[in-house]
């Protein structure tokens, strides 16, 4: 029995403005949707960043935990330092400044991608990662000399949740990282294939809302942090 | 806030408990093995239920705390709401995931033996914890006490022959599993799509994809058949693409194991060479070129008309007596 013959056509073409349930969406490997009718399965493009964005709002949901056990503890310091105590505005300021000028670069190599120029894509990846690794530097810098004078995660209820947070961040760049350089090389390697570019696009998200995190981050941990 | 959070779950579930009910209301009830699971699990997550929602009252809670009531409503809501929904689900969906029925006999065997099992042993406990009894008691010297950790005994061993006639029914299934054989594709005789293609279901999953134009698509082309005593005219099949298999997952799950198993008891060359090992995999998953095979149309076509036999044999063997409506 074909489920097809017995049910007639909906009008998918007024609800379906944009041709989201439909085939041969751009970046897609397929021109012709493979279901029948005028519907069929989306472009795999759109199937790939819905998926990503998924994850990407289990993850948002992951920090936001973090986040609340935070706010919660953050004047649980056990008679130890304070954030306005600990916290560095110049360092801070510097990284929060490496992140947003990499998100930018990442959005450069996005769109030098869109218009298939190599060099380009790949310099704005470079820059992208550099900064990420400049971030990462200064906050493991900060991260050790809070150690160093007995200030690590085990000190209060407030130094656990903030290491548990910031450091929580700092392993997602640092996956990032990771994910760039694979990146780069494969589109070295590859060149802009389907694939790649449906990768470069989850990248970009990941990235971007890495960023995003951050400037929640910057606010909850540091400049909320700063006042109490 | 004990009080609040218990508040707060009965309140939804006590919602849900309508919506089980109303997806039975008007309905036909079979009780094959599945349905019996649901009602059970229904009828004994309500009770459990019901002994829960006493705990949110404060002094009740403080009274009841860490005794052998507490522990039976907690396995009143964890055997009635997730084992027994589980096995119904198990046995609902066996057929379409392995091609061939769970043995009926030995299931409702199953079933009555954990239904009975499980109110023999938890209800006595109820009131041996309203007589006093804590949880985990290495010993206890009040007479008043074991009658109800008798009769409890007793219900363990009902639970168990439950336990051992499910391990008898998997293997007399699977002994009989050509008897058993699944071959429409649906043989709970059933509503939704997933019981519109074979058992079990081919790597593509629909020969073409099903126009869903209302709630109940499967159900309307299945009438439809059974009126005009014919199935709908064949589709015309085209070659699927579908993605290949990969062991990666498994692979990158079992190093990224032994990254947590390291970080847990601070083995950290261990936790590097899980990373790097996880890392290297995702790589070697990220490089390869050909991430999809086609399955001809001929293919699709073979698999899905062997499925339409079936469908039409089955369709003239339960047609009506007065021939077609």
């Amino acid at each position: 029995m074909s489920a097809t013959d017995a049910v007639g056509h909906g009008h998918a073409r007024d609800v379906d403005p944009y041709l989201l349930g439909r085939g041969g969406g751009r970046g897609s490997g397929h021109v012709a949707a493979t279901g029948r009718g005028a519907g069929g399965p989306a472009s795999k493009t759109v199937v790939v960043a819905y998926g990503f964005w998924l994850f990407l709002l289990s993850d948002i949901v992951l920090f936001s935990c973090l986040f609340a056990a935070h706010a919660v503890l953050q004047t649980a310091i056990a008679d130890g330092p304070a954030g306005h105590e600990l916290f560095k505005p110049t360092n801070i300021a510097i990284e929060t400044a490496c992140l947003l000028l990499s998100s930018f670069t990442c959005g450069m190599s996005a769109a030098a991608c869109g218009v298939r120029n190599l060099l380009w894509t790949q310099v704005a990846l470079l820059v992208t990662g550099l900064l990420g690794v400049a971030f990462l530097v200064l906050e493991a810098k900060d991260f050790a000399e809070l150690v160093e004078q007995g200030f690590g995660p085990q000190r209060s209820a407030f130094l656990s949740s903030f290491f548990a947070v910031v450091g929580c961040h700092g392993l997602h760049v640092s996956a990032g990282l990771l994910w760039l350089g694979t990146m780069m090389a494969q589109i070295f390697v590859k060149g802009f294939r389907a694939d790649i570019l449906r990768r470069m696009l989850c990248f970009n998200l990941f990235w971007h809302v890495l960023d995003i995190i951050w400037v929640a981050l910057f606010t909850i941990v540091y400049l909320i942090g700063e006042g109490r | 806030m004990f009080g609040i959070a218990t508040s707060i779950i009965a309140v939804g579930t006590g919602v849900k408990v309508y919506n089980w009910m109303f997806t039975m209301y008007g309905g036909r009830i079979r009780y094959a093995t599945p349905m019996l699971w649901s009602v059970g699990f229904i009828v004994t997550f309500i009770i459990g239920g019901m002994t829960g929602v006493l705990l949110a009252v404060p002094p009740a809670d403080f009274q009841l705390h860490n005794s052998l009531f507490l522990v039976a409503h907690f396995h009143n809501v964890i055997i009635g709401g997730v084992l027994f929904a589980g096995f119904a689900g198990i046995t609902y969906w066996f057929p379409k995931a392995f091609g061939f029925r769970l043995h009926e006999g030995w299931g409702k065997v199953s079933f009555w033996c954990a239904l009975i099992g499980f109110y023999v042993t938890f209800v006595p406990l109820y009131v041996a914890g309203l007589l006093g009894m804590t949880r985990r008691l290495q010993h206890y010297e009040v007479a008043a006490w074991r009658p109800w950790v008798l009769i409890a005994g007793l219900g363990v061993i009902i639970l168990l022959i439950g336990a051992i006639a499910q391990v008898i029914q998997l293997v007399v299934s699977v002994r009989q599993r050509d008897a058993l054989r699944d071959e429409t594709g649906d043989p709970w005789d059933g509503r939704s799509l997933e019981w519109a293609t074979a058992s079990p279901p081919p790597a593509f999953n629909f020969a073409v994809l099903p126009n869903v134009g209302g709630d109940e698509p499967y159900w309307q082309i299945k009438r439809l058949a059974i009126e005009r005593q014919q199935l709908a005219p064949e589709p015309t099949y085209k070659a699927i693409e579908v993605p290949r298999n990969s062991p990666v997952g498994f692979i990158t799950a079992f190093f990224a194991t032994i990254t947590g198993f390291a970080l847990i008891w601070h083995i950290w060359w261990l936790v590097a060479v899980g990373v790097a090992a996880a890392y290297v995999v995702f790589v070697w998953f990220a490089w390869r070129d050909v991430t999809e095979y086609e399955i001809p149309a001929e293919e699709v076509a073979r698999i899905d008309r062997a499925r339409r036999a079936a469908r039409q044999q089955w369709l003239e063997a339960n047609a009506p007596a007065g021939g077609p409506a």
